[in-house]
């Protein structure tokens, strides 16, 4: 599946998006943790839970109303990972 | 109508547009960055009537992004000095400035005069508020975000766009602001351009989708992301409204 990654995430990443597959949100965020390290887990998590104001969509819809870490991902979904932007 | 004349050209607008433009109330909220520019255009372009908001002053690290001030008004109460930039710009347009802060207990006042609310806040709390305030009372609003070299925004409609809490449930505890990670002083101006285009076709009555944009304004690039109305949105689908006074 395509993951893309927004603003601060992207100084982390390095890049704009990419591919990688996996079945479940939680399993995603582990690979994605594995590959860009605990600068990546301290922008999304809270301790057990994720930030409040990080917002993770699949297919546009925020994985908190879906199933949060369990909700469960295909090879064509697109995920979007982003933390807010308060600024004006 | 020739002071129009070049927007009136446009087939989206027409004269029929302008006029209807011209019978159209906004708010926005926090004339910085964002809404300052976002007021300008409102009322270059002929809005009917602009309320404006800002309880706060103008300060030196405001000057290089905030486009209705200059060196000579640091100090000063912003809504005072965007009240006397704004006037001079376009005697067709009635501005009203709003000598106090918009918050849970005053918001709906405002919201229930307006044909749309603009968004020039630095926070999430007060979104909240704005969101609460517009989706009760069906009154669109285009959310503004910038940062460093990137922004936001997405326009909400009650009833048929995604809200803000279908994006975001919970307001974030903790939050990046622009004293932190900086902006570049592009990023308020392309963000403002954006959210102003989303008006004008809001209130000219086009459709706009429910989607979020995103601009990296660094790489030139602008992403547009489909965002799905939640079902069980605290917000538009329960209409439980938390963030409005008891």
């Amino acid at each position: 599946m395509i993951v893309k990654y927004f603003a601060t995430l992207r100084k982390i990443t390095g890049v704009q998006e990419e591919n990688i597959n996996a079945k479940t949100v939680g399993e995603l965020l582990e690979i994605i943790e594995g590959k860009y390290g605990k600068e990546f887990h301290d922008s999304i998590f809270s301790g057990e839970n994720f930030k409040k104001g990080v917002i993770i969509l699949k297919n546009g819809k925020n994985v908190i109303y879906l199933d949060n870490l369990n909700t469960k991902l295909e090879d064509n979904d697109i995920v979007s990972i982003f933390p807010p932007v308060a600024g004006g | 109508m020739e002071k129009y004349s070049r927007q009136i050209l446009l087939d989206k607008f027409g004269n029929e547009g302008q006029k209807k433009l011209m019978e159209k109330k906004a708010l926005v909220i926090g004339v910085g960055g964002t809404g300052g520019l976002v007021s300008q255009l409102l009322v270059r372009g002929g809005i009917g009537e602009l309320f404006i908001s800002d309880f706060d002053s103008v300060s030196l690290s405001n000057i290089h992004r905030q486009l209705l001030f200059s060196e000579k008004d640091i100090g000063r109460e912003k809504i005072e000095a965007a009240y006397e930039y704004l006037k001079n710009l376009n005697s067709d347009v009635k501005i009203i400035p709003i000598n106090e802060r918009i918050d849970n207990k005053n918001i709906e006042d405002y919201v229930k005069k307006v044909d749309i609310v603009m968004d020039g806040t630095d926070n999430f709390l007060t979104r909240y508020i704005i969101n609460d305030a517009c989706v009760k009372h069906g009154k669109p609003w285009v959310y503004s975000g910038v940062l460093a070299t990137y922004g936001m925004v997405m326009p909400i409609i009650p009833g048929k766009t995604a809200c803000l809490r279908c994006l975001m449930k919970n307001p974030p505890k903790n939050e990046f602001s622009t004293s932190v990670l900086g902006i570049m002083n592009s990023i308020p101006s392309a963000i403002a351009s954006i959210a102003v285009s989303l008006a004008y076709k809001i209130l000219l009555g086009y459709e706009v989708e429910s989607s979020i944009y995103y601009f990296d304004g660094w790489n030139i690039n602008l992403e547009k992301l489909k965002i799905e109305k939640q079902n069980d949105c605290p917000a538009c689908s329960l209409k439980k409204f938390e963030f409005l006074e008891k």
